[in-house]
C-alpha cells in the first residue's frame, strides 16, 4: 500500500527513542513499562521522558505500528502490528548492515 | 507567619523554561506553587525541598485525559495545576529532584514538536485577536491621519499587541532552528 510504504520511509532511518519502543512492543507493554524495559536493555543510557514517550505512543498508533491491545491496572498496552513489526525489521537490516560494515574496520 | 504569598511575574510562552526555574526557586526557598492567576503565582509556605518543575503544553483541552496524567504520574510526575489559554492548556508537572529522569522531552524530534504546537497555538490566536482589533485600528488609523493626535495611543497599543505575537514567533522559531542544528 502506498500509504504504509510513506510511512515506512518517514521512519527509516528511525530514531533511538522510536527504535526502542518498537523493540520492546514486540511484548505487550504499558507506558511506564516500555519505559523501564529501554532502560534495562540501554545500562540506563536511554530514559525516555513520559512526554516523548506518549507523544512516540500517539504517533505510532496513529501511524498503524502498534495497537492498542486493552488495559491493565487502568493503564493502556500496546503491542506491535504486522506492519510495525515489517517497519522494525527493515530497520534491524539497516543497522545489521551499517554493524557489519562498522565491525573491524578501525582495528589495526 | 505567612503561610502563602502571590508573586507577580510575567513569563511569555516562549520562556515557559524561565517559568519552570522560577518555581524551582522558590521551592528551594520552602514556597511552592500552587496556582496561578493570570500573572500572579500562588505560593504556599513549607520545608525548602528541590523540586523539577516542568510544563507541557496541549493545544486541545480534551487530549488531557486519565491515560495522560497516569503515565506522567508513574513516570514520577505530580499534575500540580493546569492553566487553560481558551482551547490550549498549560499542564504543570512536578517531581522530586532524585537523580531519576527530570525531563518531559528527552529526544529534540519531540523537543521541536512540542515548541511548534506552541508557536501553531499562538500564531492562531495573534492572528484571531489582531484579526478582531482590525476594525478599531483602521477606525482609529483613520483618525490619526485626520489630525487626532490621541489617535496615535491606540495606533501604538495596536501595533505593539502585533509586535507582542511576532517576538513570540521568532523566538520560538530561534529555539526550534537551533535544536534542528543540534546545538
Amino acid at each position: 500500500m502506498g500509504a504504509e510504504n510513506d510511512i515506512l520511509t518517514r521512519y527509516i532511518p528511525m530514531s533511538e527513542t522510536a527504535f526502542y519502543i518498537l523493540l520492546s512492543l514486540i511484548e505487550p507493554k504499558h507506558g511506564y513499562g516500555i519505559m523501564r524495559h529501554v532502560e534495562e536493555l540501554t545500562g540506563r543510557r536511554i530514559s525516555l521522558g513520559a512526554g516523548t514517550l506518549y507523544g512516540s505512543l500517539s504517533k505510532m498508533e496513529g501511524s498503524g505500528l502498534i495497537r492498542y491491545i486493552g488495559e491493565v491496572n487502568k493503564r493502556k498496552s500496546y503491542e506491535l502490528t504486522t506492519f510495525g513489526k515489517r517497519v522494525l525489521r527493515a530497520e534491524i537490516t539497516r543497522i545489521t548492515e551499517l554493524y557489519n560494515n562498522a565491525k573491524g574496520a578501525l582495528e589495526q | 507567619m505567612n503561610y502563602t504569598k502571590s508573586v507577580f511575574r510575567i513569563f511569555t510562552a516562549d520562556n515557559y523554561d524561565k517559568e519552570e526555574e522560577f518555581l524551582r526557586e522558590m521551592s528551594l526557598e520552602g514556597w511552592h506553587f500552587r496556582a496561578l492567576n493570570l500573572f500572579w503565582y500562588e505560593f504556599e509556605k513549607g520545608e525548602p525541598r528541590e523540586y523539577n518543575y516542568k510544563l507541557d503544553f496541549k493545544p486541545r483541552y480534551n487530549e488531557i485525559d486519565s491515560e495522560y496524567l497516569t503515565m506522567f504520574k508513574d513516570f514520577g510526575w505530580e499534575r500540580i495545576y493546569e492553566f487553560r489559554a481558551f482551547r490550549g492548556v498549560w499542564e504543570y508537572f512536578r517531581k522530586e529532584a532524585d537523580g531519576a529522569e527530570n525531563e518531559l522531552y528527552t529526544d529534540d524530534e519531540s523537543k521541536i514538536e512540542l515548541l511548534g504546537r506552541i508557536r501553531r497555538f499562538y500564531l492562531f490566536l495573534g492572528i484571531f485577536f489582531v484579526s478582531i482589533s482590525l476594525v478599531n485600528a483602521v477606525n482609529i488609523a483613520r483618525l490619526f491621519v485626520e489630525g487626532a493626535e490621541y489617535a496615535l495611543i491606540g495606533v501604538s497599543a495596536y501595533a505593539f499587541l502585533i509586535g507582542l505575537y511576532v517576538k513570540l514567533y521568532v523566538r520560538i522559531s530561534a529555539k526550534i532552528k537551533r535544536l534542528k542544528k543540534g546545538i
